[in-house]
């Protein structure tokens, strides 16, 4: 039974502490990812998030805690090594060798044995992350976005089942950041890949991951879905446009003095309300008060403002 | 998998200006020696020179080499490697093997050109010794240095490069003076067969301890 509950998750983080050096970088934090999740990692620098990525990897020994994949730890079992993916912070290149070469080591590294099989991966993973072309071109001369590249192809030769990508878009251009993005949703949603993702583009992170979650200072201030965070943590604005402006301004001097209300601003013939309730109470009133409301919206607060806000909470 | 890091490795060295420059140094060093033992028209003893240069040269090159291992923790590469299938053993092993190899060609190439230019003869006490004995003392040398590298923090590292350094240059001084004594004779099947157990068990037992190697103080220790 109990084994069955921890094969569900893929990857399992319960109440991990590492210290260092006297100091604490992660305070008993607890996550689970299951299959095919992508799983974002937020947080300012120096949150613990490449800890907590180096600890599941096997890189650093926890202080104490969990720190699970696929039910083991990577440090002492090398056929889970070869299950999983890396991006790390270094892009793990060579540069005395060309870009194929590269890869042609990591597929052989991972037991890829068929010569044609081999040359065909990294044949397609080149023309995916666009680096075909220049091949035969030692990676001593690429730019740092096409290394960021080719790493992304090398931690996929050998088709991992989960993903660490840590700042995998650092260095990337628009286009190129749009192709990882793709790319990850396509892995996670068509090939059930399990990935865990860090980014400081809470644009990216809102547009690629499933759930998140916030770390600071060590600890995980909330963990939950995208949507839930949103919900959850901002007032939606309502956006109100009235018939005319001199409506609108006339409508200003009523709203105002509604004690539900908690912010408000005009602009031309729209009044965008933040308020504390329900905003049908507000139409109501409105529509009694005899203002002619032509259209309503309701905007959500974008990722990057909940995270701020959560933040200046925190360290405030 | 080693094969594959020996591979990766001397492709890397191949290709890399930094082993042209050792491999060059050599070369400068021999040509001077050459130089000065023509002027003062010195007579080498072959077995001085195939006995003391080998190992020396091997190792000047070998040391030059492994500063790639250095460069690896550095720009952290090896973090990666560690995520991958390959054991902390087998990484130390492919490096070091892929370092060995060119340091003693190199070494090799160097003494024969000179035993060549010299019209010394060798016999088979000499040949075993060129081509059993000293790649062992080379490797385990190289596997030391490997060991430290992995080890050891960056300021510590330089220590002990000063160390390695100014050992190689003490050693010359004396070697060179070496050369030129009238021998009783050094090279036995009995010295090889106690260097070569020597270096053997050098190698033995760092091969042992790298399992006891931690990642976390190859991927943390930078400074």
């Amino acid at each position: 039974m109990r084994r069955e509950l921890r094969m569900k998750w893929i990857i399992e983080v319960e109440e991990l502490i590492k210290k260092f050096n006297g100091k604490t970088i992660l305070c008993g934090i607890t996550f689970h990812v299951g299959k095919g999740e992508i799983f974002g990692l937020l947080g300012p620098n120096g949150a613990g998030k490449t800890t907590t990525i180096r600890i599941l990897l096997g890189l650093l020994k926890p202080t104490s805690g969990r720190a699970l994949v696929l039910g083991g730890r990577l440090s002492e079992n090398k056929e889970l090594r070869s299950k999983v993916g890396v991006v790390l912070e270094s892009d793990g290149l060579f540069p005395q060798l060309t870009a194929y070469e590269n890869l042609d080591f990591y597929a052989r590294i991972y037991g890829l044995k068929d010569g044609i099989e081999r040359e065909r991966r990294i044949k397609e993973l080149l023309e995916l992350v666009g680096l075909y072309e220049v091949r035969g071109l030692k990676v001593g001369y690429f730019s740092k976005g096409m290394r960021r590249r080719l790493s992304l192809a090398r931690a996929l030769i050998h088709n991992p089942k989960i993903l660490f990508l840590d700042e995998p878009t650092s260095g990337l251009d628009v286009e190129a950041r749009i192709m990882v993005r793709n790319l990850v949703t396509k892995l996670s949603r068509k090939d059930g890949v399990t990935i865990l993702y860090t980014s400081h583009d809470l644009e990216e992170i809102e547009k690629v991951c499933t759930r998140v979650a916030l770390l600071v200072k060590g600890k995980i201030i909330t963990c939950d879905s995208i949507e839930n965070l949103l919900t959850k943590f901002s007032q939606p604005i309502i956006e109100i446009y009235f018939a005319s402006i001199s409506d609108a301004i006339k409508a200003m001097e009523e709203i105002r003095k509604l004690d539900y209300v908690l912010e408000y601003r005009r602009i031309n013939e729209k009044v965008n309300i933040l308020l504390s309730g329900d905003y049908s109470r507000l139409l109501s009133d409105l529509a009694s008060m005899g203002f002619k409301i032509m259209e309503i919206r309701r905007v959500k607060k974008s990722l990057e403002k909940v995270y701020l806000e959560l933040i200046k909470g925190v360290e405030g | 998998m080693i094969g594959i890091i020996v591979w990766k490795e001397l492709k890397e060295i191949v290709r890399d200006k930094s082993t042209l420059s050792s491999m060059f140094s050599v070369l400068i060093f021999l040509t001077l020696l050459n130089m000065t033992t023509l002027k003062h028209n010195i007579i080498f003893n072959v077995e001085s020179l195939v006995f003391y240069m080998t190992p020396c040269l091997g190792i000047i090159v070998g040391f030059g080499l492994s500063t790639r291992l250095i460069r690896e923790k550095q720009e952290g590469v090896i973090e990666t490697l560690l995520c991958t299938p390959i054991t902390l053993r087998e990484l130390w092993l492919g490096k070091i093997i892929g370092l060995t190899i060119p340091s003693y060609s190199t070494a090799l190439i160097s003494i024969l050109t000179l035993i060549y230019l010299k019209g010394l003869s060798l016999n088979e006490v000499i040949i075993a010794y060129l081509i059993i004995v000293a790649p062992a003392i080379i490797a385990s040398t190289i596997g030391i240095l490997g060991l430290l590298y992995y080890i050891l923090g960056m300021k510590q590292v330089q220590m002990v490069n000063y160390a390695v350094f100014f050992s190689i240059f003490a050693t010359l001084h004396l070697v060179v003076k070496k050369l030129t004594i009238p021998s009783t004779s050094i090279m036995s099947w009995w010295n090889l067969s106690i260097i070569l157990a020597i270096s053997l068990g050098i190698l033995g037992i760092i091969f042992h301890l790298t399992s006891y190697l931690s990642k976390e103080r190859m991927v943390s220790v930078i400074n």
